[in-house]
This record gives structure tokens, C-alpha cells and sequence, in this order.
């Protein structure tokens, strides 16, 4: 691959030095707003008719498939997804399970990650590999005999079989790696001529400087588990300690889609997600630049 | 701030961690309380509320035993089923097809219950369906108890019919082709308001395809189970036949499951549909006229695709529970209850013993009590499951699409399958 | 080996100190580094690294739940060579994958460059682009199967009102995996955008100003400026999104089921159904270890790459 080059030499003599001040809305300012606009209209559109298909009547949604608008708005299938599945009790599982693994491995992947950063020791490349290795490796290919060890365990069908394997992830563990490369050197050196412990630097001042990384995996981990699929499914078959994508999915059944309670169990699903993305949103794209991410 | 917050979390985690791991111990639940049994079936459609009251009535109606009944989509049930059997967390009963049944016998998973059907057992083998009772046994043993026994039948949509000018039923299948090809309407600028003479899934559904083979003479598996009768000339004529129809004048959309196919008769955009009672209530709420007859006969003979749920034991159940369990199979195949059942779902009632004019309030029950000659499609086949899933459903669906001569398809298949039962 | 260079490479040169304080020093961070990576590693270790070992055992058998487990040598991985089934999920895997990686890779960067740019309601926009990210895919999936459903999908009678026609829609195998793939590229191109658009935070203001400066065009400040600069961050998206097309499995599980016959199945999805659907253990777990043999060769492919990307401001 090319490597940087420098800035570009200019080919013609340099303009009038002084930037012009622009225009508020430049034909180019529009285009590209149009441009981005329709882009912004297919992320929407299939999270639009989510919305508009929980206040509508499964009569009204086959009936007429042609609109988007709902030709009564009912509340029912807000009501009636309560009594359907164990709503609340898969709504608290669900919470305990995506907050849980999120925190956890924030502290598991970041020790580790900058143990592989910041060490020299021997099998780093080893263990490197493995991580790189168990980053690419679907969830299907250890599924069976990931199974068989929590059955063994006897761990089916209980939270901590459903955390425990989780709270430890190779993205995490790789993307804040690449953050405490480019971390500078000077604090810990500073720490360790006062006699600190590995540990303490660590603790006291890596973890805390990490700050911005530590969001964008605990985003990430907490999405990733909140809408997982798969493995409550497999982890979890009772209803009652399963959680929401695990529990909504109950709705798609072999001769019809309840599509009205499907999507407002999917709109409240939805709702924490939107919230914690809120919450972070000005940090999450500073904290990826600061990761220096690449 | 944010560290406090995540300690916090972490806490609750351990919390939860340790509030989960003590709470296991009720389903050992010896002592005073009822015994509770769990029980997983898939009846998510219109016969789902009937399903939950007569639940409740029993636990109600006595204070020994509760069940803990869990509705799931069928597909999904069968994917968990056997990894739950095999973590020791599967339920106490389970409804399930007797095409599947083998499966899950062969691996030890269920309790033979062969005294079930005995002089002082619970249940009366000679009111119950023979069919139900024939198709619940494997290798010699008694594995199962009838849930519900009936047979699909054909749907048809009368304005649709008569729109066409038509204004009754088919009685034979080539008139059913006919119609179909009468009926259907395509669109070509706006294919959401085409109209289809009639719906024929695929996939995942109560296939129409082995009837449509048994009435021309043909078949997918002959009746022992040992070899596959797709390649033979009555069947291949027959998928001709039908492939014909469907590529060229578009009797029926290609490649839809059971659901797909159940969404166009709703919506009125398909006229005829082979299906079971379970989408009776639905037309109903639908407001579409509609009619239910036995499934045309063919050139060989008249055949109506059998459906049957039946409920199967864990292997692992315990004495207690295995009591609690007769005890609802009982219940369930009492007369008050089947009565129920049949008027709230349209299914036939189990009991042989119940007056048709019991069921008066619910004439679809009474018509679906009228199919002709029910038959399964393979019972006892021990890879039923995997051959549907690999290779017929796969076969049907390259030949609707055309990918590929009829005769060679079947024959790929055919031979497909003969090496999977040689070598099982 | 080859992996140990860029992390060397990055680290800068120390001083070098008395001999035997280096050794002690050196066995006590190795100690703290074995320490750090003990709770980490002891999770993959148990639930990652030994079901593979597991699985490989497992592959060489003919494990079908049943009684009896008998050893089969390498059977499972001679009847993969025959089976049809195994060669077309590989190329689907191999087209999913080099299709939406690089095209949503490419959409992400084209959106994240016109969102850094100074627009009205550019964060509501950026938040619009980015949320499907943010909800589970087995839903949206459902969503999408209904609004391009080829009778009663909205989407379709919208697009037939234009003179599109999708056909038999996700039932029609040249449909199917477009639509998968679609559905996949739909919800990554918001989270690349993210990365891309953390990227462009990064570069510093006044090399864009001395392009600004010496007269370039936007174009040639992109090609000259912003490109270069974003090696990184190309390389780690292009990255991330080759493991995310690999690892596809909810759309295709919900929208298709690897149908119609098999043309939008997946390795993973096969590896799925086999063990799943059908028990059969010993193939399953010999077709995983195929794709842990495919992923291992990508990764140390992958760790040299790493070994090359010092790109520094």
C-alpha cells in the first residue's frame, strides 16, 4: 500500500490567501444535503413502518399493504404484548444480561488489551494470533460444543450461563489494543520511576485515560448482546428467563406473522437502545477518533 | 461519575448472578405444593386462546397438578427441543407431529407409554383415532397420546369463484387446475394485485404435494418407508403436470410456505388453498366467504393430507410427574374437553363418541369430520425431517423454478434418498 | 514471527538499562502481563479455544446424538469434496463477502465525507444513518421480509407504481441474495460511517488548510490529503466489515433460510442447519473446521498486513 504522502505540491500558483467566506446553502451544500437526505430516508423507512405496523391492526396491515399510513391507530398490541410473553420479566433479563456482559468485559478487554499493548513478554505473537483467530470465528462453529459444556455445567437456562461466556471479546479486546499503542508513554514511565505497581498504573491511570474507548466498546457490547439472537435462543429455551429478540421472535410462527405485537414489543425493545445511543452520541464519534483508529 | 455507575452495574450483575443461581431449586418442588409439569407445543395460531382456557380450566379444576404450558412456533420448537432434552431442561410434555416423532424416540429422549392404552390406563384406544395411536408408535413401543387429529382440506374463496364464473368447488384435481388457471389474474404492472386460482407452498407448511402424488398413483416415499417413489413415471408425470401449470400459467406464486400461502387466502388474493382447521377463524375474522371440501380425488384415488399433533413424555420424568401428566392426557381426551376443542379450533374432536350435533355451533368442525381418506405423509421415517429439509423441499422448489429437467430433478432426489435410508 | 513486528515497530525505542535489573524488571511485567490477560483469556480459553479443540474431536466422528458415537477418521471431510451443498455455500459466503464489504465500505466513507461537511440537521441525519445499527437485525429483517413481500409488501407496490418489478422477491433465488445482501450492507454502512467520520476528526486542520491553500481541488485534497490519511481507518473498517459479511447469519436465518434451494445459504448458516436441524454432529463440526482453516489463513494474512500499516501524521 501507498504510504502518506506529503501534502500536495500545488500544480497552479496559490489563490487569494484569505478564505472565502461561503455562502449559507451553495448548490454543492444542497446536493450533498439531497444526497445524504435520501440515505437518511432507507435507513428510516423499514424503522417507519416498525413503528406505524405496532398501531395498526393485522386486518388493516394485510388489507392494505400499499401505505404506510394506519387507517385507525390502536394501542392494543401494546396491551396485549404484556400478557403474550413474559414482557417485563424478558425486558428485566434482557437489561441485566446486555448491562452486565457490557461492563464486565469494558474491565476483562481492556486489562487485556493492554497487557498485549504495552508488554513484552514471550507468546505474545501466540496469543495474538488466537485473538485474531477467535475474532473471526463464528458463533456456529463452537455452537454444539459450546452447548455441551454449559449443559455440563448445568448452566442452560440460567443468567450466569448466559453472561459468563460473554464477558470476555475479542473485538474489544483488539479495538482498545490498537488505543493503548497510541497511547504516549510518559505518565506510566513517570508512575513507575515513583515505585507504582503495575497494576496501580494501570488502575489509576490507564484505565481512567482509556475513558473515551471504554464508551465505544460498552456501546457496542451492550447493543451487540441487547438485540443477540442466537444465543439466548440457544442458552435460554424457557420464555421466562430468555430474553426480548430470543422472546419476540416467539411471534413469527409457522402459519402467520403477528406482526402489531411483534413491533411494539420491537418499538419498547428499541427504546433503551435509542436512549443510551443519545446519551453518547457526541462522545461515541470523539471517542473512536481518540482511540486513534483507525 | 461513570466508574460509580459501573460498579454499580457490575454489582447488580453479581447480584443477579447469585439471585439466578438460588432460584432453580422450585422445580423439585416435592413437599406440599402441586407438582408441576411443563408442556411446549406450537399452536401460535387462532386455536392458541382455546388452548391457554382449557390449560387454565385444568389447573383449576383440581389442586394435585399445574401445568406450566409454553407456546412456541413449531420451527423454533424443534430447534430447541432436542438440545434441551439433551441439557436435561426439556419439557415434561411436548405436542409434536408424528413425522417427527422418531427423531426424537430414536435418541432416547422420550418415555415409552405403552400403559397409556392399557385395561386400567387413563385412555380408551377405542374411541381415540386409530391413526393417532398407529402413528405414535415406534419400534414396537407406545411413545404418545392424541392432541388433535384431522386431516387438511381444500379452502375455496367464493367471490373469487364466482368472479370467474364459476360457482362450484372442484371434485377432481384436474378441475381444481382448471379453476386455477381460470381464476388467476396476474397483473403485470402491479403484481401486489394479482389474483392467484390457488396457493401451493413448498415450504414449511402441511404440504399439498404428497396428496396431489397419491391421488395420480405416485408418491415421495413408499409406505414402508425403505425407498423413494419420486422417480417413478406416475410421479414424475404428475410434477410435470403441475410445473406445467404453475411456470405457464401461473396458478400459484413459487417458493411460499405455509404462512406465505395462508396470507394470500386472507387477503383475498388467492382462491383455493389446501390447509387444516386452524385457518377456519381467521377467514371468518377476515370476512371472507369461503367453503371447505375434501381434497379433489385424482386419477388413482381420493387422499386428504392427515395432521395430527400428539403429546410425547421426557424420558426423564419423574414418577410424579409422569402421574400429573396421565392425568392431563385424561382431561384433555375427555368428552366436555374435546367438545370444546373441536367448536373453538374447527378441528375434529379426538373422541369418535362425540354426536356431530354437539358440534353444531362450529359447522367448519363438522366439515373438517368429512375428509376423505386421511393419510400421513411418512410416519416413522426416522430421517424425515433432514430428507424434507435437504432434499424434497429443495427438489420441489428447483423444479417450480425451472432450474432443471423434472426427470432429472426426481431422479437426483430419488437417489438422494435411497442412499440416505440404505444407509440408516 | 511475522505477527510480533508491528507491535514492535510501534513501540518506541527505550533506553536500554544494566543487564540484570532488565531481567528482573522484565519477569515482573511478563508476571503482570500474564496477570492482566489471565481473566480475559481463561473466558475465550474455556468457551472459545476448547470448543474448537472439541469440535475438531468432535469432526472426526460420527456423532449424531443417537447411542453409539463411532470413530470415522477422515470420513466428514471426504464427503464434503462430493457434496454440492458445501461448494455453493462457499461461494455464497466468498459473494456475500466481497460484495458488501467493500460496498458498504465504500457507501460509509461517501456518506461520513458529506456528513463532515458543514449541512443543516447534520446530526439528526448522521443519527438516522446510524440506527439501524442500533436495533436487532432478526427484527429488521422481518420488517424488510414484509415490505418487499412480492403479494402485500409495500415496498414492492411502490416500486411496481415506478415500473419495477422484484418478481417472486425473496422466493426468487436471483432476488434473494441481492435482497440479503442489501439488508446486510443497510445496517452496517451507518457504524463504518462512525468510524469514518472518527477518522476525519483526526486529521489534523492544517493540512486540509495548506491543501486549501495551495489551490487544490476537493477532489484533489481527497485523493492527495484525505485518502492517505485514512489508511487506518479504511484498513481497520475494511477489516471489521470482511468479519461481519463472514459472520452473516440473522437476516439470512430470518428473511430466507438459506433458500430458495440452498442459493443464499451460507457456510454458517450450513453449519447451523446441520447441527441443529439435522444432528449431524461430525459433518458440522468438520465443515466449521474448515471455516476456522479458511478464517486462520485470512488472519495471519491479516497480521501481516498489520505489519505494514505504520502510517504516522
Amino acid at each position: 500500500m501507498s504510504t502518506l504522502t506529503a501534502p500536495p505540491t500545488a500544480a497552479s500558483p496559490a489563490p487569494a490567501p484569505t478564505a472565502k467566506p461561503r455562502p449559507r446553502l451553495s448548490v454543492g451544500t444542497l446536493l450533498s444535503l439531497f444526497v445524504v437526505s435520501a440515505a437518511a430516508v432507507v435507513a428510516l423507512l423499514p424503522l417507519v413502518w416498525l413503528l406505524t405496523a405496532s398501531i395498526r391492526t393485522q386486518g388493516d396491515l394485510t388489507g392494505n399493504p400499499s401505505t404506510i399510513i394506519p387507517s385507525e391507530v390502536t394501542l392494543q398490541n401494546y396491551v396485549d404484548i404484556w400478557s403474550m410473553i413474559p414482557f417485563g420479566r424478558q425486558f428485566l433479563n434482557t437489561t441485566i444480561f446486555a448491562l452486565t456482559v457490557a461492563c464486565v468485559s469494558v474491565v476483562i478487554d481492556s486489562m487485556a488489551a493492554y497487557a498485549l499493548a504495552r508488554f513484552r513478554f514471550r507468546g505474545r505473537t501466540f496469543v495474538f494470533v488466537a485473538l485474531i483467530a477467535s475474532l473471526l470465528v463464528p458463533i456456529q462453529v463452537t455452537f454444539v460444543p459450546v452447548y455441551n459444556l454449559l449443559v455440563d455445567l448445568g448452566w442452560i437456562n440460567t443468567l450466569h450461563g448466559l453472561i459468563i461466556p460473554r464477558i470476555a471479546d475479542a473485538f474489544g479486546i483488539f479495538f482498545l489494543r490498537q488505543f493503548f499503542l497510541a497511547m504516549p508513554r510518559d505518565l506510566e514511565d513517570a508512575a513507575r520511576i515513583d515505585g507504582a505497581g503495575e497494576f496501580q498504573i494501570f488502575r489509576r491511570i490507564m484505565f481512567p485515560l482509556a475513558g473515551p474507548a471504554l464508551v465505544t466498546i460498552f456501546i457496542f457490547n451492550l447493543v451487540n448482546n441487547w438485540n443477540d439472537l442466537l444465543w439466548p435462543l440457544m442458552v435460554m429455551p424457557d420464555q421466562d428467563t430468555t430474553t426480548l429478540p430470543a422472546g419476540l421472535s416467539m411471534f413469527r410462527g409457522q402459519y402467520t406473522v403477528d406482526y402489531g405485537p411483534l413491533m411494539a414489543g420491537a418499538t419498547l425493545a428499541l427504546i433503551p437502545m435509542i436512549i443510551a445511543f443519545i446519551v453518547v452520541q457526541r462522545r461515541f464519534i470523539e471517542s473512536i477518533a481518540t482511540t486513534g483508529i483507525k | 461519575m461513570r466508574k460509580k455507575s459501573l460498579v454499580a452495574a457490575v454489582m447488580l450483575g453479581a447480584a443477579s448472578l447469585a439471585a439466578c443461581s438460588g432460584g432453580d431449586t422450585d422445580d423439585a418442588a416435592s413437599g406440599d405444593g402441586p407438582v408441576t409439569i411443563t408442556f411446549w407445543n406450537g399452536f401460535t395460531s387462532a386455536d392458541r386462546p382455546v388452548l391457554e382456557g382449557l390449560v387454565e380450566e385444568f389447573n383449576d379444576s383440581q389442586d394435585d397438578y399445574t401445568v406450566d404450558m409454553t407456546i412456541i412456533p413449531w420451527d423454533t420448537m424443534y430447534q430447541q427441543l432436542m438440545p434441551a432434552y439433551q441439557a436435561g431442561e426439556g419439557p415434561t410434555l411436548v405436542a409434536m407431529d408424528p413425522a417427527r416423532l422418531p427423531g426424537y424416540a430414536s435418541r432416547g429422549v422420550l418415555a415409552p407409554m405403552d400403559d397409556l392404552y392399557a385395561p386400567d390406563g387413563p385412555l380408551d384406544p377405542e374411541v381415540l383415532p386409530r391413526a393417532s395411536i398407529d402413528a405414535t408408535v415406534y419400534e414396537d413401543t407406545q411413545y404418545g397420546a392424541p392432541m388433535s387429529a384431522g386431516a387438511g382440506m381444500l379452502y375455496w374463496n367464493k367471490t373469487l369463484f364466482a368472479n370467474a364464473g364459476l360457482t362450484e368447488p372442484p371434485t377432481t384435481l384436474e378441475e381444481m387446475a382448471d379453476y386455477a388457471a381460470q381464476i388467476t389474474a396476474i397483473d403485470p404492472n402491479d403484481e401486489t394485485k394479482s389474483v392467484y386460482g390457488i396457493a401451493l407452498p413448498d415450504h414449511e407448511s402441511l404440504s399439498p404435494w404428497p396428496v396431489l402424488l397419491w391421488a395420480e398413483g405416485g408418491g415421495i416415499y413408499d409406505d414402508e418407508g425403505s425407498r423413494s417413489l419420486l422417480a417413478e413415471p406416475e410421479s414424475v408425470e404428475t410434477m410435470q403436470y403441475w410445473a406445467d401449470k404453475i411456470r405457464n400459467e401461473h396458478i400459484s406464486p413459487v417458493g411460499l410456505s405455509g404462512a406465505d400461502a395462508d396470507a394470500l387466502l386472507l387477503g383475498g388474493r388467492a382462491a383455493m388453498h389446501i390447509a387444516g382447521p386452524w385457518l377456519s377463524s381467521g377467514m371468518v375474522e377476515a370476512g371472507i366467504d369461503y367453503g371447505v371440501v375434501p381434497v379433489p380425488s385424482g386419477s388413482e384415488g381420493q387422499f386428504s393430507p392427515a395432521v395430527s399433533v400428539n403429546i410425547h413424555l421426557d424420558a426423564d420424568a419423574s414418577e410424579a410427574e409422569k402421574e400429573a401428566s396421565y392425568a392431563f392426557l385424561e382431561y384433555w381426551n375427555s368428552t366436555e374437553v374435546q367438545q370444546q376443542w373441536a367448536v373453538g379450533t374447527s378441528y375434529p374432536p379426538n373422541r369418535s363418541d362425540i354426536p356431530v350435533e354437539d358440534l353444531a355451533e362450529n359447522p367448519t368442525s363438522v366439515a373438517f369430520t368429512e375428509a376423505v381418506n386421511p393419510k400421513f405423509y411418512q410416519a416413522g421415517l426416522l430421517d424425515f425431517a433432514d430428507l424434507e429439509r435437504n432434499v424434497v423441499t429443495p427438489t420441489f422448489q428447483r423444479i417450480f423454478a425451472g432450474e432443471g429437467e423434472v426427470q432429472d430433478l426426481l431422479e437426483q432426489a430419488a437417489e438422494q434418498i435411497d442412499a440416505q435410508l440404505g444407509a440408516s | 514471527m511475522v505477527a510480533s513486528a508491528p507491535t514492535v515497530s510501534q513501540e518506541p525505542a527505550r533506553p536500554v538499562p544494566a543487564r540484570r535489573r532488565r531481567s528482573s524488571i522484565e519477569r515482573r511485567r511478563t508476571r503482570a502481563a500474564l496477570l492482566f490477560l489471565l481473566p480475559a483469556f481463561s473466558v475465550l480459553g474455556v468457551f472459545v479455544f476448547w470448543p474448537m479443540i472439541s469440535a475438531l474431536i468432535t469432526s472426526f466422528t460420527n456423532d449424531r446424538y443417537l447411542d453409539t458415537v463411532d470413530w470415522v477418521g477422515f470420513a466428514n471431510y471426504q464427503r464434503l469434496l462430493d457434496d454440492d451443498r458445501f461448494w455453493t455455500a462457499l461461494e455464497n459466503t466468498a459473494v456475500y463477502t466481497l460484495v458488501t464489504a467493500p460496498v458498504s465500505v465504500l457507501l460509509a466513507l461517501g456518506l461520513a465525507l458529506l456528513l463532515n461537511q458543514r449541512l443543516p440537521a447534520r446530526g439528526l441525519l448522521r443519527a438516522a444513518i446510524f440506527l439501524p445499527w442500533v436495533i436487532s437485525l432478526g427484527i429488521s429483517a422481518i420488517a424488510w421480509s414484509a415490505l418487499i413481500d412480492p403479494q402485500i409488501g409495500m415496498l414492492t407496490s411502490w416500486l411496481s407504481s415506478l415500473g419495477i418489478s422484484i418478481g417472486d422477491g425473496l422466493r426468487d433465488p436471483s432476488v434473494a441474495m441481492p435482497a440479503v445482501m442489501l439488508v446486510g450492507i443497510w445496517r452496517n454502512v451507518g457504524f463504518f460511517m462512525v468510524m469514518y467520520l472518527a477518522g476525519l476528526q483526526q486529521i489534523p486542520q492544517h493540512l486540509k488548510e495548506a491543501a486549501l491553500l495551495d489551490g487544490a481541488s476537493s477532489a484533489q485534497r481527497f485523493r492527495h490529503v484525505t485518502w492517505p490519511l485514512l489508511a487506518n481507518t479504511t484498513m481497520f473498517v475494511v477489516v471489521i466489515a470482511a468479519i461481519f459479511a463472514f459472520q452473516a447469519f440473522d437476516q439470512i436465518y430470518v428473511m430466507t433460510g438459506g433458500g430458495p434451494f440452498f442459493q443464499t445459504e451460507t457456510l454458517v448458516m450450513l453449519i447451523y442447519g446441520t447441527a441443529v436441524l439435522d444432528y449431524d454432529l461430525g459433518y458440522a463440526t468438520a465443515i466449521s473446521w474448515v471455516l476456522v482453516a479458511i478464517v486462520l489463513t485470512l488472519s495471519l494474512a491479516q497480521v501481516r498486513f498489520f505489519g505494514k500499516r505504520a502510517v504516522e501524521y
